[in-house]
């Protein structure tokens, strides 16, 4: 039996090219700084979209983990990363087929979109 | 097991006293980025939730396939109907003069790290002996605790990760960081001299240390499988099903020798992704599913110092089907390359450029047609892999929950 959560979808075929609004306001609004959404810009092929986060039924992340930093929330379907607990060994980015791993090199750590909790910043920019 | 709402008996069986953990957590402890006991990843408690029981500290000498027992070195039996060997891999002894009185101190498990931090307290200069990740991400855990540390390797670093441009720009960054490599050395005798180590290497000067740590490579951990009548070659056999030649016995991780995704011969994977999902399948098949392992494929990501190097599938393969694409950037310390066969991706070695690692992993295993596009895909990878996932997901709009 499977449980169905709530969805946010993009029509990435509609993205303005060159624009990263939701990737900004991911940016400015979440609490560590860095977008978990990213916008993909390939204009020699005419492409505009963004990737991010697909909050999987069976996700791969959590499975390889080392640590075990990372969690699907029962309730609401929500993947999220345990900063405190992430090693910054990057092997959930290596795993996750649709780029949905924000990793950070800077800061050793890695991040991934956990809807805001509720009120996704993406969809207001 | 769980997920197919198996109610079968579980008990794991650890040689280890403490609770389990992943060894490749054990530099960022070493490191002080991360608290030991932040690493667990299952108790006894937990376990019991989910049916399964633990027993630690107890070692297993032999197994008895046609009664269906394991001896463990206590003398003591348990009767099995199902057993997984997943015993890991265990470090390889380098045979060195003077290594036995020294004493050998290896970088695999906790009680490692737990021995090497006491070591510390009365010394800070350490020799490091090899050159492959564990012996790097040791490197990087001393360094980060302020340790001198000198890397004594046969050949070079990485050699069997990354090719030897990126490996020459990933030894500059750990040479500007302190830490003292010489390559292409082999150390030949170890003697206690004036309270520290000194090693005697086959070329140029006997180099001096509180304590040398030898990294020199794994192999299986296979011994207590003698006269059970499983088959042993690099590793344990098994088939697609993880299941070794006997009929109820299985094999995942380190120590299974399995269907490799991109040669179609089998090999040891002694890396974590590859563990996980084999014992996944290993235990679903365990409880009466029908799984197939697809093969698995190398990939390692190593960050370090504010770096992050990441290779997956054949980054080395080289021939006549074969187009290999490079661009390096010395100045920004970046590296890219692109293995590509018959228009497929292959092989991937980026140092320092942001992409995502599985979408390039995706790529492989999906063996989508890069086409016309492998300049482009060189020039801008992080793009060109976003969309080449995209398209092959055949997605028109992108769900963003689920």
């Amino acid at each position: 039996m499977r449980t169905c959560y709530n969805t946010l979808s993009a029509a990435y075929g509609q993205c303005a090219p060159d624009c990263t609004a939701c990737e900004d306001a991911c940016a400015r609004l979440n609490s560590a700084g860095y977008p978990r959404m990213r916008s993909v810009h390939l204009p020699e092929m005419n492409f505009h979209g963004v990737i991010t986060c697909n909050q999987c039924g069976e996700p791969r992340c959590i499975e390889v983990c080392p640590t075990g930093a990372i969690t699907k929330d029962e309730a609401g379907g929500v993947v999220r990363i345990d900063q405190a607990r992430c090693l910054g060994c990057g092997l959930c980015d290596m795993m996750c087929p649709y780029g949905g791993v924000h990793y950070e090199t800077s800061m050793k750590k890695a991040f991934n979109c956990d809807l805001c909790d509720g009120q996704p910043r993406c969809v207001d920019a | 097991m769980r997920r197919l709402n198996s109610g079968d008996e579980v008990t794991l069986v650890s040689m280890e006293q403490c609770d389990p953990y992943s060894p490749l957590s054990l530099p960022y402890v070493l490191g002080r980025r991360i608290k030991e006991s932040d690493i667990r990843l299952r108790d006894a408690k937990s376990l019991r939730r989910i049916g399964a029981t633990i027993i630690r500290g107890r070692k297993a000498v032999r197994v008895d396939t046609g009664a269906g027992e394991v001896i463990y070195d206590s003398g003591e039996r348990d009767r099995y109907d199902r057993l997984l060997i997943a015993t890991g891999s265990e470090p390889l002894i380098p045979s060195l003069e003077g290594l036995e009185e020294i004493g050998f101190q290896g970088f695999h498990v906790m009680e490692d790290l737990e021995e090497i931090t006491r070591k510390l307290q009365d010394g800070k200069e350490v020799l490091i002996y090899g050159g492959g990740l564990v012996a790097l991400g040791l490197a990087m855990g001393l360094m980060e605790r302020g340790c001198e540390v000198k890397i004594v390797v046969r050949s070079r670093i990485l050699r069997g990760y990354f090719d030897e441009e990126c490996g020459a720009l990933i030894t500059r960054i750990f040479e500007e960081r302190g830490c003292q490599i010489f390559s292409g050395c082999a150390i030949k005798t170890l003697r206690r001299s004036d309270g520290q180590v000194e090693a005697v290497l086959d070329k140029g000067p006997a180099i001096r240390t509180d304590f040398p740590i030898m990294c020199v490579g794994v192999r299986p951990r296979t011994a207590f499988l003698e006269g059970s009548g499983i088959m042993v070659r690099k590793g344990v056999v098994v088939n697609k099903r993880m299941q070794t030649n006997i009929e109820n016995v299985y094999a995942a991780g380190d120590v299974a020798e399995s269907p490799g995704f991109l040669m179609g011969v089998s090999g040891l994977s002694p890396i974590l992704p590859s563990a996980v999902e084999q014992g996944r399948i290993a235990g679903a098949n365990m409880a009466g599913g029908e799984l197939e392992y697809e093969g698995w494929i190398p990939m390692n990501s190593f960050n370090f110092f504010g770096h992050r190097a990441v290779t997956i599938g054949m980054f080395d393969a080289e021939g006549e089907k074969i187009e290999v694409l490079t661009e390096r950037d010395e100045a920004k310390q970046q590296f890219k390359k692109l293995v590509i066969e018959e228009g497929r991706l292959i092989g991937g070695s980026f140092l320092n450029i942001p992409l995502s690692a599985g979408i390039i992993r995706y790529l492989i295993r999906e063996k989508v047609d890069v086409g016309e596009s492998q300049k482009l895909f060189l020039e801008k990878p992080n793009e060109v892999s976003a969309w080449l996932m995209l398209r092959a997901e055949k997605r028109q709009t992108m769900p963003l929950g689920m």
